[in-house]
């Protein structure tokens, strides 16, 4: 018959370990507080790169072009700002300050749904800002002469791309939610 | 915007957290992390959210709940960012086979042996294991974790049953 375990023997070996000291006095915490922040602000710079770098190329598209060509420049710049605000406004934040004010499976339940339902929504704030700069300017391709067919080809690229997207953060956005409802169970 | 008494409150609450608990902290560290270079990373990224947590502390709970709240969250979702670079699968209590870990034999090795399965299990489950570690009992873990004080009994159970289920064929098993 198995020996009934002994806490105090388990709990012995775990807490009389040997363990390496580390003292942090304030001072460095304070400054590897603001390293910190300035480590997110780069990397949320490096998050908007892309939109960084394609804005100034439709900012360009503005000055040579006139009109009507006007439109679907300004219409994909503005999607563009409102995507990175999005990003943003969605990245994933460090433990948050009032965490120990919940317990594991309330901090974890709530992270997991921010980010189910980032992705659930990804149509929504990532994809349908930018439609209609890409459907201005297809039917501005449209119009050119002989430009039917490569604004069919755009649009339908387009369109397998945004189906793309959507199908594989709907996956993953269904992962979460069965993570969730298995934590929902054990409170 | 913080007042100077604020700031120095949240200041020596650290401060008498991280004397009290300082090596609790590590030991919870080495519970989530490995690699010792990473493990150092965690620790300081478990004492940066520490203190930061204290402009937020207003003694709703006990300070040893709030250190340990913080901590575990801080592991867990250090878990979470490494899962993605690493390929081993994290598995609960009840995937985990019985694992002979004897305290009385060899120390060392019952301890490695106890910190290799204790970074095996899932966030949850690793949470229950190292509370339970740190004497806690079931309602304490409950209040940490959030689990019902019946789920938190049973995890304890399974806890040790699984380290104890070999007990005694402890030698056949090591490994």
């Amino acid at each position: 018959m198995p020996t009934e375990p002994n806490a105090n023997d388990l709990g012995n070996l775990w807490q009389k370990q040997e363990t390496e000291t580390m003292t942090i006095t304030i001072d460095e915490l304070k400054l590897r507080a603001n390293r910190f922040e300035r480590r997110i602000h780069w990397r949320n710079l490096r998050e908007y790169g892309a939109g960084f770098l394609v804005i100034p190329i439709f900012a360009l598209r503005l000055r040579y072009q006139g009109g009507w060509h006007m439109v679907s420049p300004l219409l994909l710049i503005g999607g563009l700002l409102y995507v990175m605000l999005q990003i943003y406004l969605r990245a994933a934040k460090p433990v948050p300050g009032d965490a120990g004010k919940t317990a594991w499976l309330e901090f974890h339940r709530g992270e997991l749904e921010r980010q189910r339902d980032a992705l659930c929504s990804v149509w929504r704030w990532y994809l349908l800002p930018l439609v209609p700069g890409l459907v201005a300017g297809m039917i501005d391709t449209a119009l050119t002469p002989g430009g039917i067919g490569a604004a069919v080809l755009y649009g339908s690229v387009c369109a397998i791309v945004f189906a793309g997207v959507v199908k594989l953060n709907g996956r993953a956005a269904g992962k979460l939610d069965a993570e969730i409802q298995t934590l929902k169970g054990m409170i | 915007m913080a007042t100077t008494s604020d700031v120095s409150a949240q200041d020596s609450q650290y401060e008498q957290a991280a004397s009290e608990y300082g090596a609790a902290l590590v030991r919870l560290a080495r519970g989530y992390e490995a690699d010792p270079e990473k493990r150092r990373d965690l620790l300081q990224e478990i004492h940066l959210a520490l203190w930061r947590s204290f402009k937020a502390f207003h003694g709703a709970c006990s300070m040893r709940t709030w250190v340990y709240r913080i901590a575990h969250n801080a592991g867990a979702s250090w878990v979470a960012r490494q899962k993605r670079s690493r390929s081993e699968v994290l598995v609960g209590l009840d995937e985990l086979e019985a694992t002979p870990v004897r305290p009385d034999l060899d120390r060392a090795l019952a301890l490695e042996r106890l910190t290799r399965l204790i970074h095996r299990l899932k966030p949850l489950d690793r949470q229950v294991i190292l509370s339970w570690l740190e004497g806690m009992d079931a309602a304490e873990i409950s209040e940490l974790t959030g689990l019902s004080a019946g789920s938190a009994a049973t995890r304890i159970h399974r806890i040790k049953t699984v380290l104890t289920h070999s007990f005694n064929e402890g030698n056949c098993h090591a490994n």
